[in-house]
């Protein structure tokens, strides 16, 4: 009896002091099937993605280059249409840069979540002199590290039936829209303080989640892996010429269910 | 803050300063004046406003008196709307005196004179040399010009409400601007190719309407010197030094270009340090050019006092990177390099 009951507890995955109990009760056998009973039912509570759960990220992202248009510095041409004369060109460049990104995902079913995050990097804008009416040769410059966040919301939705690896890995594609906040300069005394630029961000991805085996306890019940790639259109923020400006944004990092 | 000129202190202190058709007459200014008392620079301005003035009783060729009153109206009223800026004027009425007496009333009219075959207008000030206060300005346009007030412009006239404009923008202390450029004509002068704020000191072409309006460049001089309530709280200024070979570069421009609005704001370097500041921004990132003066006679820029050092032998060129001008303050630039021509 002890040695059946040792194996059922093998199979079902037991705790050592499951084990104990079970062979240091009178009914060993008996003792011993009950927990693991309640391990069977638990499990399905503790499984990541299912509905009402809670996830956090934790990633690092690569921000790809960007334009961000072009402006002339007009003078009014001695014409009765006033017809611009540009002085010189000047277009902008945000080069790629790495960032860090957090976000709480709210399962609402299985398949469906609403997810928020803050996304921040510190991209180097750079700008290109051309065109200068008095010959001044052109160059390319950088202009200045800006420091830039995105607060957005996603509704994601996971591809249930691209699941892989058993079912741990969940492809999802994602779409959303927030808040672009641009902070230039720097806050130290000697060169005064941040002035702010602010527009709208929207984005729509793709990405997938890959849960390790869920903890059997604690309040984190889950670990993972999570990779994205995203689109994103930036509308206002700081732009040579008013207009959208595109990035790409791929990373991956740390995911933990709840 | 921008830097006002250095001008000799005089017993009775009269500036005047002319728009000039093709060739810039003498004149003392930067963007806006300014006067030594001491060991400090006080801004020129009026202390009490509105500014009262008369029109002369008497037009010009195809002008009347009520269209010179009323080009005079409209040119006041375009300033006065300048949403940053705290300034107002008020006709008192027409008068029989000359736009060229000193008899404590500010005056504007037309005076025909042929002599002055370049000058369309010319403002002249008595100023109080101790506090910098404008006590009274007389504005004269030349009659000898064929001039027009049609709201569309004329072709072969100069556009009155314009001139104007520009007049009125030295009768609140603004100074002229270099931002502009110019070409040599054959027959001697200069002729505009393209400007950017009403107080060029060379006019645009006869026909031409477009300086009825205030420029980014005319309306941050007129706001650091009037300033409305709150707005130095939400603009702010770049200063720095213009060097070349280690040496500070006097009268350089220095123009600050805002890539997002595509706003010019231009000043010069007022001393053998190079020093410069350009105030009035709007905060944000800005790309900074700096040119030796070549659009215009020195003197339409500059004291006869400094015109001796003022430094035009240089290359253009542009600080190698952004200067973000922040709300209410002040964005310290280290320098920016000139070399040689």
């Amino acid at each position: 009896m002890k040695s059946i009951a040792v194996c059922a507890m093998m199979v079902l995955g037991l705790s050592a002091a499951a084990q104990a109990q079970g062979t240091s009760d009178g009914g060993g056998s008996q003792a011993a099937l009950q927990p693991a009973s309640r391990a069977r039912s638990a499990a399905p509570s503790r499984q990541p993605g299912r509905a009402g759960s809670f996830e956090v990220t934790a990633s690092v992202m690569w921000f790809g280059p960007s334009s961000i248009g072009s402006s002339n510095a007009n003078l009014t041409s001695n014409d009765t249409a006033g017809t611009a004369y540009p002085l010189f060109t000047a277009s902008g460049d945000v080069r790629s840069s790495a960032g860090i990104e957090a976000r709480a995902s709210y399962n609402v079913t299985r398949r469906f979540a609403v997810e928020g995050g803050v996304t921040y990097s510190r991209p180097v804008i750079s700008f290109t002199i051309a065109n200068d009416a008095e010959g001044a040769a052109g160059f390319t410059a950088s202009g200045e590290t800006t420091s830039q966040f995105f607060f957005d919301a996603s509704l994601v939705a996971y591809l249930s039936r691209s699941g892989f690896a058993g079912g741990r890995a969940r492809p999802f594609i994602e779409a959303g829209a927030g808040h672009l906040r641009e902070l230039h300069g720097q806050s130290s005394a000697a060169s005064g303080y941040f002035t702010v630029e602010s527009g709208q961000v929207y984005h729509a991805g793709a990405g997938v989640k890959y849960f390790f085996h869920p903890r059997r306890s604690g309040i984190v019940k889950a670990f993972g892996l999570r990779f994205d790639a995203r689109f994103y259109a930036r509308n206002g923020g700081f732009t040579f010429d008013g207009r959208h400006s595109k990035t790409f944004v791929a990373g991956g990092g740390v995911v933990a269910a709840f | 803050m921008r830097q006002h000129p250095i001008l000799g202190r005089r017993a009775a202190v009269i500036l005047s300063t002319v728009l000039a058709v093709g060739h810039a007459c003498p004149a003392v200014a930067y963007q806006t004046y300014g006067i030594s008392v001491g060991n400090r620079v006080v801004p020129v301005k009026w202390s009490r406003l509105p500014v009262r003035y008369f029109v002369t009783d008497r037009g010009a060729t195809g002008i009347t008196s009520a269209q010179f009153r009323d080009a005079t109206a409209r040119a006041f009223a375009t300033w006065q709307n300048v949403k940053t800026a705290s300034v107002s004027a008020e006709f008192v009425g027409f008068t029989t005196a000359n736009p060229d007496e000193e008899d404590g009333q500010t005056t504007l009219g037309f005076l025909t004179r042929p002599d002055l075959e370049r000058v369309l207008g010319s403002t002249s000030y008595v100023l109080d040399d101790t506090t910098g206060e404008i006590l009274e300005t007389d504005i004269f346009f030349n009659a000898a010009f064929q001039w027009s007030v049609a709201s569309a412009g004329e072709s072969g006239k100069f556009d009155l409400e314009s001139i104007i404009l520009h007049e009125t923008g030295h009768l609140f202390g603004l100074g002229h601007s270099a931002l502009g450029e110019t070409e040599l004509q054959s027959g001697g002068g200069r002729r505009v190719i393209a400007a950017e704020a009403v107080m060029f000191p060379i006019a645009f072409s006869a026909g031409n309407i477009s300086d009825r309006t205030p420029r980014a460049d005319d309306i941050a001089g007129l706001s650091e010197v009037y300033p409305r309530t709150g707005f130095s709280s939400g603009s702010g200024s770049v200063s720095g030094h213009v060097t070349k070979n280690g040496q500070g570069v006097l009268g350089a421009h220095v123009v600050a270009f805002n890539p997002a609005t595509g706003v010019l704001v231009g000043n010069f370097t007022v001393d053998k340090q190079g020093t410069f500041a350009i105030s009035s921004l709007t905060p944000g990132p800005y790309i900074i050019r700096v040119e030796p003066v070549d659009d215009a006679d020195l003197d339409s820029f500059f004291d006869d006092s400094v015109i001796p050092d003022v430094d035009i032998n240089f290359r253009i060129a542009y600080y190698q990177g952004f200067v973000v001008v922040p709300p209410g303050g002040g964005s310290q630039l280290a320098e920016v390099k000139v070399t040689a021509k």
